[in-house]
């Protein structure tokens, strides 16, 4: 049955970006795997793929889970090339990867040469609620920013720990591809609008 | 004549009084040549190029021009056309009774005019320079005769040498010096530990003997001159040092030498506190001690002088209108251009020359800064480093987690103005994840990495036949590989991995295992090489794999590496 599915079903490549040491691998590992890891490892480049129905229609997804540091930013632009949806991971905890959000969002933009993107802003770790330093309302104001111009970006709150919105998150960025492709957005180049016509 | 060239230098070595002779002779002579004299043409030859003026005369022959120009007399100099190449043009100067023809050439682009490799705006400074460098080499000669015999200059008098004979020697040059002298047994006592660096400039100094022993028996009965240098060089190996020391002593001011025995005081007590440390581990083991053993060639680029300038190494001047000689990017020296092939690799870089702490390269910036705790090692990252011990071990995530980019420039700014009287203060910045990247952000900035690019391959293929081989043979392997890394960066990879061993140790608490610090770090300090290679992805991929092992076992194996 999977692999009649596999055959039918074109892969949807999701990438997973953000900040050092925000759970970015912790998310996507609770989402293929459903487990919370608890090593440590900083993540180079890992892949998975896990199928899914969603709104009762089938999808693939090859989730690229990449890596933080700055010291990779080289490898960065290659794989947003590849990526057809994004999500963006920061923690609620840590006040510099929620400042990259931004800056990362006008990367996928600029790379992707389009003025609209399928993308999902997650505020993660919220479990943690002692040391949470980012409002949501904060991270709202952010994402209805980039709304006014993109209407394929959303703001969800999870926690990979307690698998709050784990799914969701995944889901939604799926849903935003969706209507995306539906709008013929992927042939919709930025600075597309011709005034003469 | 010849004697007067001689003189300067008999007489710091006898008298004491003279500490830096810049030589003359060849200021007078460039001041005394024969100026431009363009030979007007009476009557204007048609079509006459833009690019010259009334000096030029069409198409007169040689004899013609010949007469006009002894008419003239000595400088004067008119164009014509070529009389074999018709469209080229000739430029014919009188000079000493003889007239002299060149090709002509012009760009019009640019606007330059050239007869050899200098270029000029206009001809008539074209000639100027000519004249200046015929005058130069006929009337001087003698001293240009001199001067291309090796022998005749002696770099530990050069200008170079003897003003900045106290900071080499607080940066341990004497020391690097000592074993060139045979009286160098007092020296050899401190310098126990350095068998490695003695045996190199030993060998170099051996080489240079016997080249000088050549020379001067090739020569045999050269001028006086030369004879009598050579032989008060060759029998007093000691001479550099010694002549140096004795004629300058007296000469100086007593607050120096009380900061130069201040300083090297400094290094004692350096040396005595960690040895106090007992561990086998310490950094400041007497071979890599002395930044001033670092050596570093110096970066010569062809430049034009405005004003006189003088050869920092044979004292003479420099003479010309454009492109008189070489400086030295990171040190200011300069020299003419035959000189600056014989320099030797000294360069003491200057911050003043080198302008920034980031972006620049390792050794340069060791030498070009004032000594640190741990010789060898830049100063910004020893802060850091400090700094991150002090306050920031048990912070979980530390080198994985970004600090605020905007105060991580602040920071790179500041380190780049840094002064003495004004350091930097990393400890308002509350965030310790910030001075992380600021560490590796000096590391990426280096043009070449810790680990360079010429041993990339060597650490890697260490790591690549790990299957084969015992941890103790890896580490034998690991060990050799960074003793072949230049000084600098050997101390910097010693002083860094030092670190993160203590930050491995507490992995508990922070998170970081030698692999999670090696995944993080490896980018930072190994590089490849080759550019296609990097163009791959795949490849790039496939190698990260070992540049990570390289680092997790300089990290984790730090007491059998380093040891």
């Amino acid at each position: 049955m999977s692999k009649s599915v596999s055959k039918s079903v074109k892969p949807i490549k999701i990438v997973v970006i953000g900040s050092g040491g925000v759970g970015k691998s912790a998310l996507t590992l609770q989402f293929s795997k459903s487990k919370f890891f608890l090593d440590y490892d900083p993540t180079i480049e890992d892949s998975f793929s896990k199928s899914c129905y969603i709104d009762n229609e089938m999808a693939r997804l090859d989730i690229l889970d990449t890596a933080g540091q700055e010291e990779f930013t080289s490898m960065r632009e290659q794989y947003m090339r590849l990526g057809q949806a994004f999500l963006v991971v920061f923690s609620v905890t840590d006040r510099k990867g929620f400042e990259e959000v931004d800056s990362l969002i006008q990367l996928i933009y600029r790379v992707k040469d389009r003025e609209a993107f399928p993308i999902m802003v997650a505020g993660n770790k919220i479990d943690l609620q002692n040391d949470r330093c980012i409002d949501q309302s904060l991270a709202q104001e952010l994402v209805q920013r980039h709304q006014e111009f993109n209407p394929y970006c959303a703001y969800i709150e999870t926690s990979a720990k307690t698998r709050l919105n784990v799914d969701l998150v995944f889901h939604d960025l799926v849903r935003l591809l969706r209507l995306y492709n539906a709008k013929g957005g992927s042939k919709q180049a930025k600075k597309s609008k011709c005034s003469l016509l | 004549m010849s004697t007067t060239i001689a003189d300067p230098a008999t007489e710091s070595e006898d008298s004491s009084s003279v500490v830096i002779v810049w030589k003359s002779e060849l200021y007078q002579l460039q001041q005394a040549a024969p100026n431009p004299l363009p030979v007007l043409a009476v009557h204007q030859p048609p079509n006459p190029p833009a690019q010259y003026g009334p000096e030029y005369h069409g198409p007169i022959d040689r004899a013609e021009t010949e007469q006009l120009l002894a008419k003239a007399g000595q400088g004067a100099f008119l164009i014509r056309d070529s009389s074999r190449n018709p469209g080229q043009y000739t430029l014919s100067i009188r000079f000493d009774e003889e007239n002299k023809h060149f090709h002509l050439y012009y760009d019009s682009d640019v606007g330059e005019h050239w007869v050899g490799e200098k270029r000029f705006n206009n001809v008539s400074d074209l000639v100027a320079d000519g004249l200046i460098h015929f005058y130069v080499e006929t009337r001087g000669a003698h001293i240009l005769k001199a001067l291309a015999q090796d022998a005749a200059t002696v770099y530990e008098e050069s200008p170079y040498y003897t003003a900045r004979y106290y900071t080499l020697q607080s940066r341990g040059w004497r020391r690097r010096l000592a074993p060139n002298s045979a009286a160098g047994a007092s020296a050899s006592a401190a310098n126990s530990g350095a068998n490695l660096i003695r045996r190199d400039s030993r060998l170099l100094y051996l080489q240079q003997q016997e080249q000088r022993h050549r020379r001067a028996s090739e020569d045999g009965a050269a001028s006086a001159t030369n004879n009598s240098s050579v032989s008060s060089l060759s029998p007093s190996i000691a001479a550099p040092v010694a002549v140096v020391v004795s004629s300058l002593s007296p000469a100086i001011p007593s607050t120096n030498s009380t900061l130069a025995s201040a300083s090297s005081g400094r290094v004692d007590d350096r040396d005595s506190s960690s040895a106090d440390g007992g561990s086998s581990l310490s950094l400041s083991s007497a071979s890599c001690c002395d930044t001033g053993k670092y050596e570093k060639a110096h970066c010569f680029r062809l430049t034009t002088f405005k004003g006189p300038h003088w050869c920092d190494f044979c004292q003479h001047f420099m003479w010309g209108l454009i492109a008189q000689g070489f400086r030295c990017t990171d040190c200011g020296f300069q020299a003419h251009r035959r000189c600056a092939d014989r320099v030797p690799p000294h360069c003491l870089p200057d911050m003043k020359y080198v302008k920034r702490v980031f972006g620049s390269d390792l050794t340069t910036l060791v030498k070009a800064t004032p000594p640190t705790a741990v010789p060898g090692v830049p100063a910004v990252l020893e802060r850091c480093v400090d700094e991150i011990e002090s306050r920031g071990l048990d912070s979980e995530g530390l080198y994985r987690v970004a600090g605020f980019h905007d105060d991580i420039e602040v920071i790179k700014l500041a380190f780049d103005k840094e002064t003495l009287d004004n350091p930097v203060d990393l400890s308002r910045f509350d965030d310790v994840n910030t001075v992380a990247s600021v560490l590796k952000a000096y590391l990426r900035s280096l043009p070449i990495p810790v680990i360079t690019y010429d041993m990339y391959d060597k650490f890697l293929a260490v790591v690549r036949r790990e299957g084969d081989d015992s941890t103790a043979q890896l580490n034998a392997s690991l060990r050799q590989c960074v003793s072949e890394l230049p000084p600098a960066h050997r101390q910097t990879l010693n002083y860094l991995c030092r670190h993160l061993h203590r930050v491995a140790a507490r992995q508990r608490i922070n998170m970081m295992s030698p692999e999670n610090l090696a995944i993080v770090l490896a980018p930072t300090l190994l590089r490849s090489p080759s550019a296609e290679y990097i163009a791959d992805p795949l490849r790039v991929l496939n190698n990260a794999k070992y540049e990570r092992l390289v680092v997790e076992m300089l990290i984790s194996e730090y007491e059998t590496v380093f040891a």
